[in-house]
Order: structure tokens, then C-alpha cells, then sequence
């Protein structure tokens, strides 16, 4: 007689799928974010966005969002702002924006697991429906390769995609439960499992290892 | 800068050349493994499970969660911010002129973004916020 298996897990960020025991608000957030990558986006359609992740983790590119999503997965410190300016072009800075935040996503996503020794997720298959147009009202030039929301605040980082408010909060709502959530940051002693010089330790190995001089 | 900033906070003797060049103590609990931990993730290497394993030996099931995370999230904000082109804040453009020569960060693509020779007032004062300003 054929036994019953335990019944298929669906969720790819379910605890179990984990060889170790996972904060559940972390599962959440790349649970949340995973929901949303291949949902239509600001600018991106969801067949777009869910190109743009496939290519993230490593598929060959077949449109120009996917080649812009090689390109910054494979080779981002190479990005300069003649590459950045010619695709800006292309796309348009929102969907340029756009693809960084979801290859961005992806790239999180995908090494956490690997660091921790869990199978990557499935992607979600796309979903229809039409990008919403949302786009910062007023925008200022700051030197990068994209214009920011006038009214963001903060580190540049935390604005770099303050262009598309949506795709902003796609990496940083995730940001925040990977990193450090709120005033937190800046906290240098925080009491966590890593210190702080610990957690900051990896950060800064992770940032050469990739060449990035922010 | 906040390895600098937050070894100091926490009384922790920390040395950042290892970051770039890793030999030597960097003076973090842990830190040659975590290292090699982000290493290996970075690298896709093959001895990952090996790492992981030490990893968990030395920090726990709960810093290796945290471990995995930073390196997670980390290869996504090099990518935002290469990706974007944001120049240097104000505040971290100021203070880390000794160490980004030292380390030889300028060569980076992605100086090319931030005037480095640009002359800014130090920080008011020695918190993490004003760093970023």
C-alpha cells in the first residue's frame, strides 16, 4: 500500500522549506515581495517584471528590460552613465527604475537562500493587468542617472528609486526587514543575534566584492 | 564607514583594509567566517555548505538568519545603487577620504558618479545621521 506523503508546500517562503529557523516577519516580507514581482508594477506589466526576474537568475535576456536586467545582475559596477543614459532613453527612466527594483529584488531574495541553504523559490507566473503610470510628482536631479522624488528624504540610497514610488517600496519594504527596520539604523549597538560591526562586516565585504563605491 | 563607526560604538578595535584585501584580523567576533560566508554566497562558490556550516558553529542558527540576510539584501543595494548612479552622501563624501584612498575605493566604476575631489564640511557631529545628509 502506497502511503500518503505530506501534502505539497505551496508557499515558497513556508518556515519548513527553511534549514533553520526563519523570523517569520523576514518569510513575510519576501513573501510580500515575492507576491508582487511578477503582479503588473508601476510602468512594468506583470510578463515584463516576471522577464526581468527570470533573467535576474540567469535566463537569457529577450527584450530590452531583460537586457538592462543582465546587465545590472551580472555587471552593475560597470554601469556608467553613458549605458545608464542610452537605456534611460530606450525604457524611459520609469521603467529603467522599475527593472532595477525588481532585479534588485530578485538578487535579495534569491542569495538569501542561497546563504542560508534553502532552494530558491519558484517565480509566480505573470499576472495580467495594466501598470498603474504612478510616478513621483516633482522631481529633482541629484547627479544620477535617474531623476528622484523632490520630496524624498533620506540617504541616497533609500531614494535611488524614489522615481517610481511602487518599485522604491518593493526593495526597501524588504530592506527594512533584512537589514535594519526604521530608527534602527541608527542604532550602532544594537542587542541581535549579529552585532552591529558584524552585520556591517558583511555589508562592506558584499559592496567590495561587487565594486561598489556607494 | 559604519563598520568603522559601529566598532568604535561598541568598543570593538576594528581594521577595514581585510575588506578589500581580506587577510588579517578585521577585529569583528566571528568576522573570518562571516567573510568567507559572504564570499562564498558572492562567489557562488561550492564550498558554501562548508562555510554555512562553520558559520552556524560560530553564530548560531539566529546570526546565521541575520548573516544571510545581510548578504541577501546587500547584493541588492549595490545593484540600486550602481544601478541608479547616486553620488556619495554628503556626510559619508566627507569623512571617508582617508579610507577610500587607503582601500583604493576611488578606482570603483561607480566614483565616477560622486565629485570626490569636491571639498565638504565634516559632519556636525559623530552620529550616523549625519552621515547621511
Amino acid at each position: 500500500m502506497r502511503m500518503a506523503g505530506p501534502p505539497a508546500v505551496t508557499d515558497p517562503f513556508a518556515p519548513e522549506r527553511f534549514p533553520v529557523a526563519v523570523r517569520e516577519d523576514l518569510l513575510e516580507a519576501q513573501r510580500t515581495a515575492w507576491d508582487r514581482l511578477a503582479a503588473p508594477g508601476a510602468w512594468l506589466t506583470g510578463a515584463e517584471r516576471h522577464d526581468v526576474a527570470d533573467v535576474a537568475r540567469g535566463a537569457d535576456p529577450h527584450s530590452e528590460v531583460g537586457r538592462v536586467a543582465q546587465w545590472i545582475t551580472v555587471s552593475p559596477q560597470s554601469v556608467d552613465r553613458g549605458w545608464a543614459s542610452d537605456q534611460v532613453a530606450t525604457l524611459g527612466a520609469e521603467r529603467y527604475v522599475e527593472t532595477v527594483a525588481v532585479t534588485a529584488t530578485v538578487v535579495a531574495i534569491d542569495r538569501f537562500a542561497d546563504a542560508i541553504g534553502a532552494e530558491v523559490a519558484p517565480l509566480p507566473d505573470p499576472q495580467p493587468g495594466t501598470p498603474t503610470g504612478e510616478r513621483a510628482a516633482e522631481v529633482v536631479d541629484i547627479g544620477a542617472h535617474v531623476p528622484i522624488d523632490a520630496t524624498a528624504q533620506g540617504a541616497n540610497v533609500g531614494r535611488a528609486m524614489s522615481l517610481v514610488p511602487a518599485a522604491n517600496r518593493l526593495f526597501f519594504a524588504l530592506e527594512q526587514r533584512m537589514y535594519t527596520s526604521g530608527d534602527e539604523f541608527w542604532n550602532l549597538t544594537w542587542d541581535r543575534p549579529l552585532s552591529r560591526p558584524q552585520v556591517e562586516l558583511i555589508a562592506a565585504r558584499t559592496s567590495a566584492l561587487n565594486e561598489c563605491f556607494y | 564607514m559604519l563598520l568603522r563607526a559601529s566598532g568604535a560604538a561598541t568598543g570593538t578595535a576594528t581594521e577595514v583594509a581585510p575588506i578589500v584585501e581580506p587577510s588579517g584580523d578585521t577585529g569583528v567576533s566571528h568576522g573570518r567566517v562571516l567573510i568567507e560566508l559572504t564570499e562564498a554566497v558572492c562567489r557562488r562558490s561550492p564550498d558554501l555548505a562548508q562555510v554555512r556550516a562553520a558559520v552556524l558553529d560560530a553564530v548560531g542558527p539566529a546570526g546565521l538568519v541575520e548573516a544571510a540576510a545581510t548578504v541577501g539584501i546587500f547584493n541588492g543595494l549595490v545593484r540600486v545603487a550602481d544601478g541608479c548612479g547616486i553620488p556619495l552622501d554628503d556626510g559619508t563624501l566627507s569623512i571617508s577620504t582617508a579610507d577610500r584612498v587607503a582601500l583604493g575605493l576611488d578606482r570603483y566604476g561607480g566614483a565616477a558618479n560622486t565629485d570626490v575631489s569636491r571639498t565638504v564640511a565634516p559632519p556636525s557631529d559623530d552620529s550616523v545621521r549625519s552621515l547621511f545628509h
